[in-house]
């Protein structure tokens, strides 16, 4: 009875000093950061880093949250973030940082891969953290922005990629284990939501601009934001977002299409060494305005507009893709993923040559659309 | 040395308790005497310094040859009656015949209940319960008449459980009067009341009780034999009752149910348990003790059967949250800030800023508060127990808070912990314990710590028995008849067997 008491006791206390790696820390001892940007630093081979932190000394109760941001330089990464202990009391916390904003200098100097490397082996750092570039000269621009909507201009960020598939389609809500899985497989290409600051009145604000293209893990190009909706309606990202049809010849000027919900399947087919595509997208829409008629508007008006609305989908996938392969010369449709995953064995035989195939292939569209809402007025 | 004095010492006590045992077992055989004189004087030694007792000796005014002795204990006795209906007429027996006490018992005494006797004991029992004892001068034997009239407090609303809705009455302290709120409800022959005396000094009335055809005999021997180990001088409330027959003596769970309600103990005696009423307390015990019925009220079965399902369910959750709320929060805050939404994380660190003392303790602290509160708040009268919880509610809450005392979620933390506890107040010792220790596991080791907890006292309560049946039972052994009274109390028509875990009689209606 006593030893069995004694060894109890001692496997209690062994599983309390024993395990987990984690410890108790309280929450005064900490500081948060909002969101993180990175520069190329001034001098050679340095980089630059700027914190947008929450400020919990000037937050009163009453107003808004307020933040700083803390600059520090330093030879990697991570003796940049380790150098800004010297300014301040607290710890960088990362476990509610929501954007990690990256400029096109840094990347085009040392590659997606080196810069991101420090964050996703961090075990503070959130594995669904947005990586977004700056079309400003600097990263840190886009942080030094107001926020509209929320003070903290990195949360407003978050939201604005968060949201952006539901009602614009400007942009792609990647994760940092997304981006990271893509930078594994070699075939895959990635694009990163694109930021830049407008003036709003007298302050200055952030905005979505669209994607930027990546070829492995440097910037080749990017696309507008009107092309990265056609982008995520190839990808079967698009959850939302309009279409705007301009009929003249029916006189349906003016004609506004709201995207409810789409579904992309891409299947391929292989012959001859050459690659066809179907992407066929399937899509419900509502109508939302269209211009002012004599007679009320009928069933066959509305496959008029139903026509017109497929021929504009087609269209703008093809021109998008055909536009693709003529200026990055890479797969950023992830088609290469689709063959994998339906034929490995072909997929690991041509591999290796897989943008040029990729460039030689036939794309066909084909769009369905139903509109399940004219929001009839009798 | 030391040792010394406690070997005396203990020689001394055992000596003493020898001597006393021999004086008991004395008495236990000691039979009246056949003169009344001699038995006088044996009962004046036996009540030696104790002035309540009266003896008196009557003389018959017919036949003055005819002498008897009366013996009562003073204030538990209906002097009226005893006046009119036992000195009067034995102040006029004319002659006592061949058998004097059935002569007696059958032409004189005007009482309902008469019992003869020879041994001292039961005569020193039924005195010191208001009976009158009556000696006959030349007779070894006593008659006991009950005489008993005491006073006892009126049949009130238990404060511990009221209810909305339903009877309202709740037993008292006198048993008979318990025994008459059962019976009164359940007019059948089928309904038993067995008499068993506990305590070696107080010889307190216990009544086991039962209904015969649907109760487990198993179950029911198992009772008996746990009650006739009891060896303790005296029983002054149920709980010494609890506490001595429970399945697992180191355990802040009940094994054994109580109420203070007749229609509790008549519902809980139709499903096949037994009840335990005690002469002198107000709590009725039944067993077996279901883990669930900590959470079930006589209300839910008097009330709609969608609401008291929703206000069961309510319960359940409010003693989970109530074992679970302060710890998980230490967890998340100390150790899994990741966990917290984005907002609320920079509300509670903001709140955080500049308090002196780190969470677990500034929790722990606040969870005794609240109970050193409560405590206070039960022993006093109505009136001050407002002003005490103003004092706390303001005190402790709002002056704490703005003086950064305390950060102000941790009020909130600490009272959502305490106003749920009082959803379920039968299972609220074994609360408060589990909070602690979950809490100090929490702090120690975040959520590992405590999931650690949750399961050993989930292991913990799995184990328990009461009467031997096990008080919870997991998804191994579930049957959608057997959970219709468990979360959602099903309405009674669609109630039709007993628990099977209590009694093998389970047909309640029959099906149509």
């Amino acid at each position: 009875m006593k030893t069995k008491a004694i060894k109890m006791c001692i496997i209690i206390i062994l599983t309390m000093f024993l395990t987990g790696c984690f410890d108790y820390r309280g929450l005064d001892e900490f500081t948060i950061v909002a969101g993180t940007a990175i520069d190329v630093g001034k001098k050679k081979n340095t980089y630059q880093l700027s914190f947008e932190i929450i400020d919990l000394a000037e937050t009163t109760k009453e107003g808004p949250i307020e933040t700083t941001i803390i600059e520090s330089t330093g030879k990697t990464i991570m003796d940049a973030i380790r150098n800004i202990e010297r300014k301040i009391k607290n710890r960088l916390y990362y476990g509610h940082s929501q954007v990690l904003i990256i400029s096109k200098d840094v990347i085009q100097r040392d590659g997606l891969a080196l810069i991101i490397d420090s964050f996703i082996r961090d075990i503070e750092v959130r594995e669904t953290l947005n990586i977004v570039i700056s079309n400003e000269p600097t990263a840190k621009e886009l942080l030094n922005a107001d926020g509209v909507t929320d003070s903290v201009v990195s949360f407003e960020m978050k939201r604005i990629i968060k949201s952006d598939n539901e009602t614009v389609g400007s942009t792609k809500n990647i994760a940092l284990f997304e981006v990271f899985n893509a930078l594994k497989s070699k075939g895959a290409s990635i694009v990163l939501p694109l930021f830049k600051t407008v003036k709003n009145d007298e302050e200055i604000i952030i905005e979505s601009d669209g994607v930027s293209v990546f070829n492995k893990d440097k910037i080749i190009g990017s696309l507008t934001p009107a092309d990265a909706k056609y982008y995520l309606f190839i990808s079967d990202c698009i959850g939302g977002g309009i279409i705007n049809l301009n009929m003249k010849e029916e006189k349906f000027e003016n004609t506004v299409l709201e995207i409810r919900r789409n579904d992309t399947k891409t299947s391929f087919d292989y012959k001859e060494n050459k690659f066809t595509f179907f992407v066929n997208t399937n899509t419900e829409l509502y109508l939302d305005n269209i211009a002012m008629r004599d007679s009320p508007l009928e069933l066959k008006d509305i496959n008029k507009i139903k026509k017109a609305a497929e021929k504009h989908i087609k269209n703008k996938i093809t021109d998008l893709i055909n536009k693709t392969k003529k200026e990055f010369k890479s797969d950023i449709f992830d088609f290469g993923t689709i063959i994998y995953k339906k034929n490995p064995k072909l997929w690991s035989k041509i591999r290796k040559d897989w943008d040029e195939l990729f460039i030689n292939s036939d794309i066909k569209v084909n769009s369905k659309v139903m509109i399940t809402n004219a929001a009839l007025m009798k | 040395m030391v040792k010394a004095k406690n070997k005396k010492e203990q020689k001394k006590t055992r000596k003493i308790n020898s001597e006393v045992s021999n004086l008991n077992k004395k008495l236990s055989n000691q039979i009246v005497f056949s003169s009344l004189k001699e038995n006088i004087d044996n009962f004046k030694t036996l009540f030696k310094d104790d002035d309540v007792l009266i003896i008196r000796e009557l003389r018959s005014n017919k036949n003055p040859s005819i002498s008897f002795g009366l013996m009562y204990y003073d204030g538990l006795i209906n002097s009226k009656l005893i006046n009119e209906d036992i000195i009067f007429p034995l102040l006029k027996v004319e002659s006592l015949g061949d058998d004097p006490i059935s002569t007696l018992v059958s032409q004189n005494l005007t009482i309902n209940e008469v019992k003869r006797t020879k041994k001292v004991k039961d005569i020193i029992e039924d005195v010191t319960y208001g009976d009158t004892i009556l000696f006959i001068d030349g007779i070894d034997e006593a008659l006991i008449l009950n005489s008993k009239n005491f006073q006892t407090r009126s049949v009130t609303e238990p404060e511990s459980e009221r209810v909305m809705l339903g009877p309202r009455e709740g037993f008292n302290e006198s048993l008979l009067t318990n025994i008459s709120l059962i019976r009164r409800r359940l007019r059948t022959n089928d309904l038993k009341f067995k008499y068993l005396k506990l305590g070696g000094k107080s010889n307190t009335k216990v009544c086991i009780c039962y209904i015969d055809s649907i109760v487990d005999k198993r179950k029911l021997n198992e009772l008996n034999k746990r009650l006739q180990k009891i060896d303790i001088d005296a029983i002054l409330d149920s709980n010494y009752i609890t506490e001595l027959i429970s399945d697992k003596r180191y355990t802040p769970f009940r094994s054994v149910g109580y109420t203070e309600r007749p229609d509790v103990v008549v519902g809980k005696v139709l499903e096949g348990r037994m009840a335990i009423l005690v002469d002198g307390s107000p709590v009725a015990l039944t067993v077996p003790y279901l883990f669930i019925e900590n959470f079930q009220s006589s209300e839910d079965y008097y009330m709609d059967f969608y609401y008291t399902s929703f206000t069961r369910l309510l319960r359940i959750m409010g003693f989970i949250f109530s074992i679970s709320v302060p710890a998980f929060y230490i967890a998340i805050v100390a150790f899994h800030q990741e966990m917290i939404p984005t907002p609320l994380f920079i509300n509670i660190a903001f709140e955080r800023q500049s308090v002196p003392l780190p969470a677990a303790l500034e929790i722990f602290i606040l969870l005794i508060v609240f109970d050193l509160l409560k405590e206070a708040g039960a022993r006093m009268p109505n009136s001050i127990a407002q002003a005490l919880s103003i004092v706390g509610a303001l005190v402790i809450g709002q002056s704490a808070v703005e003086a950064k005392l305390i950060a102000a979620p941790m009020v909130i933390v600490v009272a959502f912990t305490g106003i749920t506890s009082l959803l379920t107040p039968k299972i609220n010792p074994a609360t408060i314990m589990i909070r602690f220790v979950l809490l100090f596991l929490a702090s120690n080791l975040g959520l590992f710590g405590f999931f650690i907890g949750y399961s050993f006292f989930l292991i913990h309560i799995l184990n328990l028995t009461s009467l031997n049946t096990p008080q919870l039972s997991l998804t191994g052994t579930m049957k959608f008849q057997k959970i219709k009274d468990i979360f959602i109390r099903f309405p009674w028509f669609k109630m039709k067997k007993r628990p099977s875990l209590i009694t093998s009689n389970k047909t309640r209606m029959k099906a149509r």
